[in-house]
């Protein structure tokens, strides 16, 4: 078969052909391929930030009605008459698309050469002012997209005019487009819209000076003009505020978006920090991680605070106001939470695309935190190593809440008794012999029954007023080493390999913790019965022996020396014996709190004296101690907030005092360190 | 004795909480008990556990920090679990973490759960390379063979090796590199395979 090309002879070569475009081309890239005014409007005020601007105004003029006007003003860097002829006025180039980080190192945003045709988009005609600094001229541009509408024109052919213009003041320098001749009427929702497609821009910032400001300025909608101000913020499923000062005190406030609130304070006796004082703010976002994990915000959607931190991610300096780089670039991961995250799974450390952060520093109080002389950071001494522990521990504090608010609050009695169910129905699915069989069900009465003990403890506690945290610790190991032996109880009876000796020290060991846990019944129900029944006649200093006498095992396990001064002489008064009661075992309660973390000598100092006029009891311990600040508050029910265990029985002291119309009072301890509770009540409101 | 099972050392005072751990995870982990911090210290330094778990109230003279902080100076790689009474100790937690604790469980009715995962967590973030020449060293024939002499002539025995390494001191760091860069040397060469 014949393949052969066929080659005719050239006659002549002709003028070669172009492609062409006729004016029409402006509306199809602008009208037709931008969807809409706001992403129109949006992409100008993208612009404006590539461009370096720091300030751009939008002022929309009689947009409610029909051929409105916008002015979009910014402090850009502007562009000459050259740069705007070869680089705004040629369709398809990719500046943008080479250099991608701007020369204030921004990165950029808009996209590329979109920009004209949303001009396009949005307006008839536009009038375009460009300032360039440093000169005394600056350039007016005419545009009539009108003129392109025509049948006859060509694209390239249409002529816009250029003004050289002069200029007042030489330094001036951005971009000015005056939109006139609208082609959409703008109404609240839609500047609404538009200021809210602002915040992927708006860098989210506090205390601080924000390198790029959108101000809205509408006299037909005054109550939406103004700077628009980031809605991240309100967005964060958690804000960590911590402050560290000077004397080394930190303090940790977290507040999730129900304004639940809890807070910590640390002090560092052992060093002050070289840093100086330093305030934080952290805010968190889940952005969907994991499966589980259910993620609505409130105004914005998932993919814009996605959208949001992608470019504002990560924990920034500010000195004086000003951003320190690179900390908190893109990317810059300087406080390691991201190795933090994958070496601790399971704590719930924060990703730091998860995380916005804001650290304030001066050049006054924070004289340590100095540049490295290359100006791309601070120096590594001890001042920033201080200053990064007191940041870390902040962010630990932060993933031990969320970690706490995951966890679902399970009494122990719902838990126990679960279990119990479900080694009950195990049992009767297998197939280990009978007499086994019975021994684990005589086991699992014995289970049952400690979680009807619990129940008692739980309400009489309550009713006496002592807070079930404060106590708690003497429970809290049984409970948790009957859970444990009966989980083994579960796996022994579902695996079917149940060795007679584990299930006999299994069976004892519940059997004794339920002791354990029925002695400290007795010893709470005890109390509650003597309470309240009738003023008597009453030896305070026997009242006091007796309570103490209670705690003497819990002193002694726990390495608490007692020291106590009682009067000699016998007064006899007449009150509620159960109230004194009441009173002391608050604050016992309260001081066995203050010593737990205490290492070293532990003590509790005990002083009941009577004058002629009054009783004078003082209640020292050397634990944590109590900052003279709080002194007032702790008085206040949940002033330490749940989370701190003090809860509410500092509170029943004031109102018991109160009724015998005594007082007291939080002093420094008596001991070396520690606090001291002074209550004194004259000795005739006892009569 | 089994050999093959990860070795915990549990440090509390709470002896029965203590035993009911030993039994819930006897089957998987070999389990020591010890009451207080110094015997703690004792054992770690005996023993080569594979995980420490301690309450961080600890009766004795030494506080929890104490003993965490005295542990990780004997060996850095040991990952410490605290125990903690409740939850909402916040502080001490905090405090732990600075201190080196790998994680933290409350005694709260999750804790038959959480507990072997917060172990298993543990032991699958070992140092491999660590753990492999510990094993490694452990089945020598003869455990006092020199394996390492230095320029300076100071000598090595496999024992004092991984010792060094675990306790992340300056000849340690420069050990457990040689060794890494020797081994990638020898497998890029093909004298060993893997």
């Amino acid at each position: 078969m014949e393949t052969k090309e066929r080659l005719e002879p050239v006659l002549e070569e002709l003028e070669p052909v172009r492609f062409r475009f006729k004016g029409k081309i402006a509306r199809l890239l602008g009208r037709e391929s931008v969807s809409n005014a706001i992403v129109a409007l949006t992409e100008l005020v993208k612009n404006a930030y590539d461009a370096d601007a720091t300030l751009v105004v939008v002022a929309f003029e009689g947009v409610t009605k029909s051929e409105g006007r916008i002015r979009i003003i910014d402090n850009g860097t502007g562009m000459t008459y050259e740069e705007f002829k070869e680089r705004w006025m040629v369709v398809g180039t990719d500046y943008k698309e080479r250099k991608r980080v701007t020369p204030s190192g921004r990165i950029m945003v808009g996209e590329k050469g979109i920009g004209r045709f949303a001009v396009e988009r949005l307006a008839r005609r536009v009038e375009i002012i460009s300032k360039v600094k440093g000169k005394d001229t600056q350039i007016r541009v005419l545009i009539d997209w009108d003129q392109y509408e025509s049948e006859k024109s060509f694209f390239d052919a249409i002529e816009n005019k250029v003004f050289l213009e002069s200029k007042k003041d030489p330094s001036e320098h951005g971009l000015e487009l005056i939109l006139s001749e609208l082609r959409d009427k703008w109404d609240a929702s839609s500047l609404q819209e538009f200021m809210r497609q602002m915040n992927i821009l708006i860098p989210p910032v506090e205390f601080a000076r924000k390198d790029f400001v959108v101000e809205v300025r509408t006299p037909e909608f005054p109550d939406l003009s103004g700077e628009i101000q980031s809605l991240i913020f309100r967005e964060a499923f958690y804000t960590l505020t911590a402050t560290l000062e000077s004397s080394g005190k930190a303090t940790y406030e977290v507040v999730d978006r129900d304004g639940k609130r809890s807070v910590e304070t640390f002090i560092d006796t052992e060093k002050t920090p070289q840093c100086g004082p330093i305030k934080f703010k952290l805010y968190f976002y889940p952005r969907g991680f994991a499966k589980d994990e259910k993620v609505d915000y409130k105004v914005l959607d998932l993919a814009e605070v996605r959208a949001i931190l992608d470019n504002f991610h990560g924990i920034r300096i500010y000195r004086d106001g000003f951003r320190v780089k690179p900390y908190g670039d893109p990317g810059n991961d300087w406080l390691d939470l991201n190795s933090k995250r994958l070496i601790r799974p399971g704590r719930l450390f924060p990703d730091n695309r998860q995380v916005i952060g804001i650290v304030e520093i001066f050049r006054d109080k924070n004289p340590d935190l100095i540049d490295t002389t290359t100006r791309e950071g601070l120096i590594r001494n001890r001042a920033f190593s201080d200053m990064f522990n007191f940041l870390e521990r902040a962010v630990e504090y932060l993933s031990i809440r969320r970690r706490k608010d995951r966890k679902e609050e399970k009494p122990p009695v719902t838990v126990i008794r679960a279990q119990v169910e479900r080694i009950n129905s195990a049992i009767k699915r297998s197939n280990i012999p009978i007499p086994i069989k019975n021994r684990v069900l005589l086991t699992l009465k014995g289970i049952e029954e400690s979680a009807l003990g619990l129940v008692m403890v739980y309400r009489n506690l309550a009713s006496l007023g002592i807070t079930v945290l404060g106590v708690a610790h003497e429970i809290t190991n049984p409970i948790s080493t009957i859970l444990n032996y009966s989980e083994a109880l579960l796996i022994m009876v579902q695996t079917g390999e149940v060795d007679i000796d584990q299930l006999e020290k299994a069976a004892k060991n519940i059997r004794s913790n339920i002791l354990r846990i029925s002695e400290f019944i007795d010893f709470v129900v005890a109390y509650n019965r003597r309470k309240r029944r009738k003023r008597l006649k009453t030896d305070l200093r026997e009242v006091l022996n007796g309570v103490l006498d209670g705690y003497r095992a819990i002193f002694q396990k726990r390495g608490i020396s007692l020291i106590t001064e009682i009067d000699k002489e016998p007064k006899e008064v007449f009150i509620y014996r159960g109230d004194f009661e009441s009173i002391l075992i608050n604050l016992i309660t309260n001081s066995l709190e203050a010593l737990r973390f205490k290492s070293g000598k532990r003590i509790i100092k005990v002083s009941l004296m009577f004058d002629s006029e009054a009783m004078h009891l003082r209640f020292s311990d050397n634990g944590r101690g109590i900052p003279i600040e709080n002194r007032e508050l702790i008085f206040e029910p949940f002033f330490t907030t749940k989370e701190d265990g003090t809860g509410v029985g500092l509170k029943i002291i004031r109102e018991i005092v109160q009724e015998y119309g005594g007082s007291v009072q939080v002093l420094d301890s008596e001991l070396e360190n520690g606090a001291t509770f002074k209550v004194e009540i004259a000795t005739r409101s006892m009569m | 004795m089994s050999q093959s099972k990860p070795k915990i050392l549990v440090i509390d005072d709470e002896r029965d909480w203590a035993d009911s751990v030993q039994m819930l995870l006897q089957d998987r982990y070999h389990i020591d008990i010890v009451e207080t911090g110094e015997e703690g210290l004792r054992k770690v330094k005996e023993i080569d556990y594979d995980m420490v778990l301690m309450d961080w109230q600890l009766m004795g003279a030494k506080s929890g920090t104490d003993v965490m902080v005295e542990i990780k100076e004997f060996n850095k790689i040991i990952p410490v679990i605290l125990v903690s009474g409740k939850i909402d100790e916040r502080k001490p937690i905090i405090e732990a973490i600075h201190k080196g604790i790998a994680d933290y469980v409350e005694k709260d009715p999750d804790l038959p759960v959480e507990l072997p995962n917060a172990i298993e967590r543990q032991l699958e973030h070992r140092d491999r390379i660590v753990t492999a020449l510990d094993r490694w060293f452990r089945e020598l024939e003869n455990p006092d063979q020199v394996l390492i002499r230095t320029l300076s002539g100071k000598e090595y025995t496999g024992r004092q090796i991984i010792d060094e390494i675990k306790k992340d001191s300056p000849i340690g760091r420069e050990l457990r590199e040689g060794i890494i860069r020797t081994t990638l040397d020898l497998i890029l060469r093909g004298k060993v395979s893997v």
